[in-house]
């Protein structure tokens, strides 16, 4: 037999085998791929899902009736009033031009204030 | 023999049979074109150019179906059933949202239980388990539904996850799960009227959900409303507190935007929780806010003195004659306390004097205050987006009776979000906004109903009324409450008005001098206490409410407090004299 024949004989047999084989291959990793793609479509899902049940849960948990009763329980505070909102000027600041009277004054205004919150949360409780 | 074409050199050594006779024959007239031999070599080329090119066209497919994506993305678009690249959401009804974002209604995912009868061999014994793992389901409904001839029944719809594991594990073929989803409400009663709720299947059966099924349904963007899940709940809390307190049959309070009829809360009472099974009754299922209409009572003079002002036929400086009742030909018009004197106009207001809007309106003319009612949307349904939509009634004709009593609310019906809307635009600088639940990024441009300067004497009108008038218990002190009051005396089934029995109104702006919000609260039939001195009148009920109302309110809306010029003043004054 021509060795040339021969060479074109092995070649054109070899080829198919090869494509063959190699479109076993890729079927095989496409698959495996796929499965891949459906679990990972499955968990996404899950995931909308559970995210969906805690958004859910933390608009419950963050509804204003139930954060007004918790406020009203662990925080002594109360709303707020018009009152307690003044304007800068109105103030009664005190100014003085001596570094140590300065001093002197935001020690006393400091006191002042501890006094008066001291005050104020007995004010609080008595109201309670 | 495909070698041939490879070695070029040996053709000539290549015969086919009985050609070298041929040639031997023919050697001296020798036509290339008609050898015999050059045929064969073409068309042996042309054939094997076809078959390389229909084996370039598989190639060229077979790139295409493996390596190119796109035929994947093209075949889906062809089948839906086949999505496999872009994951859809199981969740299939949008999101409700507030303006801050809060969900306010959402679906959870949960796993119905339906039965194919056919299948099922032994349903005695399976009702019997089944009943056991759903005690809320007799033995005797599960059995009939067993046994009964269709191929497909609902057991239970939401099965709890234990449920679930524990029907899986019975193990009985014929019983199947499906994926459902249950609408929750996660602020249960605060939203009730607004959003309304969906059936078993889903379907929207009121309020939003109603009307905006196809939205909520097309897309799973959540949809994002203009309420404000914390003011709701600070006006829910002063009013059922109210409506407690004064043994009212039931209530409603509106807030809205005054410079864009964003609905920022809106309560009507009593209402529902709409996650519960249990059906409501129909007297919690009526939205008065958009869905009652009443006879708005004194608050339409505002709207009364607004056309009289904007009108040109009459100045705040006027004075009318209120020293005695108005006799028309078929009714007598009176004051609830007369002043028995000539009233000017901001005195009208200030005392709510009948009898003085009446003349008012007299003065300016039936067909004006037709065209005004119409400008202001008081005789069409409104166009919002809930599905309780009330239509106004409207008096037949419109002869001087009618101007008289339309000028101080009756005879004219309408829905409380009638009277907001139409406040807002009388105090915002004249211009008419569509009411809206919708928070979207533009609004429309609105429509002017009155001029800019007539807004502006209505703001001090409305002013004078909280300052001097019956809406003293509602001025709250750095926030400047303007409004009006109203006490509509109810008809009774027999058509006359029943005294004591009253629906009290009062509508309100604040701050005055920069109007943002507008705030109406209505009270049907509330009963004197001992605080009210025995009054039944808005004064006495609606304005103290709503006076708490906007004190609790105002800091809440990041309004800034500001005291009256003149009361700061007057301290600068003693203090510089000190």
């Amino acid at each position: 037999m021509n060795s040339t024949k021969t060479a074109a004989l092995v070649l054109w047999a070899a080829l198919p085998c090869l494509l063959g084989f190699g479109i076993l291959v890729m079927k095989n990793q496409v698959q495996n791929l796929e499965k891949e793609l459906v679990s990972i479509n499955r968990d996404i899902q899950d995931d909308i899902k559970t995210i969906h049940v805690l958004k859910a849960e933390w608009s419950h948990l963050n509804s204003p009736a139930r954060l007004r009763k918790l406020a009203f329980k662990h925080i002594s505070l109360n709303p707020i009033k018009a009152e307690q909102i003044i304007n800068y000027s109105a103030l009664p600041f005190e100014y003085e031009n001596n570094d140590t009277n300065r001093r002197l004054l935001a020690q006393k205004n400091i006191a002042g204030y501890a006094e008066h919150n001291k005050n104020l949360k007995k004010l609080v409780k008595a109201q309670r | 023999m495909l070698g041939k074409y490879f070695s070029k050199g040996k053709k000539d050594d290549f015969y086919l049979p009985g050609e070298e006779i041929k040639l031997g024959k023919n050697i001296g007239s020798y036509i290339p074109e008609k050898d015999p031999l050059a045929t064969c070599k073409n068309r042996l080329a042309l054939a094997a150019l076809g078959f390389v090119c229909v084996y370039a066209v598989i190639a060229l497919r077979l790139f295409d179906v493996c390596i190119s994506g796109d035929y994947v993305a093209r075949k889906e678009n062809a089948s839906a059933s086949q999505a496999r690249v872009l994951i859809s959401n199981p969740i299939k009804r949008a999101d409700i949202l507030d303006r801050n974002g809060v969900v306010i209604a959402t679906s959870l995912p949960t796993v119905n239980l339906y039965a194919n009868p056919s299948k099922i061999f032994n349903p005695k014994k399976t009702a019997q388990e089944l009943s056991k793992i759903l005690p809320e389901l007799k033995y005797e409904t599960i059995y009939r539904k067993l046994t009964s001839n269709s191929k497909f029944v609902y057991i239970k719809r939401n099965l709890t996850p234990s449920q679930q594991y524990q029907i899986n594990y019975l193990g009985v073929p014929g019983l199947e799960f499906e994926n459902g989803e249950k609408r929750i409400y996660p602020h249960k009663n605060l939203f009730a009227h607004i959003l309304g709720s969906t059936n078993i299947d889903n379907v929207g059966v009121s309020g939003i959900e109603k009307e905006l099924n196809e939205r909520l349904t097309q897309s799973d963007i959540p949809l994002q409303l203009t309420v404000d899940a914390g003011i709701q709940d600070t006006i829910r809390l002063h009013l059922a507190e109210a409506v407690k307190k004064f043994r009212a049959i039931s209530g409603t309070a509106i807030l809205m935007d005054t410079n864009t009829s964003e609905i920022i809360a809106m309560v009507s009472l009593p209402d529902y929780d709409p996650n519960s099974s249990i059906n409501p009754n129909s007297k919690a299922l009526f939205n008065m806010a958009t869905k009652g209409v009443y006879e708005p009572g004194s608050v339409l003079k505002i709207f009364n003195a607004a056309m009289s002002l904007d009108s040109g036929k009459v100045r705040v400086a006027d004075k009318f004659d209120a020293t005695e009742p108005l006799k028309l030909k078929y009714n007598v018009i009176k004051d609830y306390k007369g002043e028995n004197r000539w009233l000017s106009v901001p005195e009208i207001m200030i005392y709510s004097s009948n009898i003085g809007s009446a003349r008012m309106a007299l003065k300016v003319g039936g067909n004006e205050q037709k065209d005004f009612m119409q400008k202001i949307g008081f005789f069409d349904e409104l166009d919002i987006e809930v599905a309780e939509k009330g239509r106004p009634i409207k008096p037949n004709g419109w002869s001087e009776g009618t101007i008289a009593t339309v000028a101080y609310g009756y005879g004219l019906a309408v829905t409380p979000l009638h009277v907001i809307t139409a406040f807002s635009a009388v105090v915002n600088g004249g211009i008419y906004h569509k009411p809206t639940l919708l928070k979207t990024a533009e609004h429309d441009d609105g429509k002017r109903i009155i001029s800019y300067n007539t807004s502006k004497s209505m703001r001090d009108l409305l002013r004078l009324v909280v300052v001097e008038g019956s809406g003293k218990r509602a001025n709250v002190k750095g926030y400047e409450v303007a409004g009006k009051t109203g006490t509509a005396l109810k008809l009774s089934d027999d058509g006359k008005y029943v005294n004591k029995k009253v629906r009290t109104t009062f509508v309100a702006t604040f701050p005055v001098s920069n109007p943002r919000y507008s705030l109406l609260l209505m009270m049907d039939e509330p009963k004197a206490t001992d605080e009210t001195c025995g009054y039944v009148t808005s004064g006495w009920n609606a304005v103290p409410t709503a006076g708490k109302l906007i004190e609790d309110l105002a800091p809440q809306l990041n309004i800034k407090a500001n005291y009256d010029l003149d009361e700061q003043r007057r301290s600068r004054i003693i203090e510089a004299a000190y």
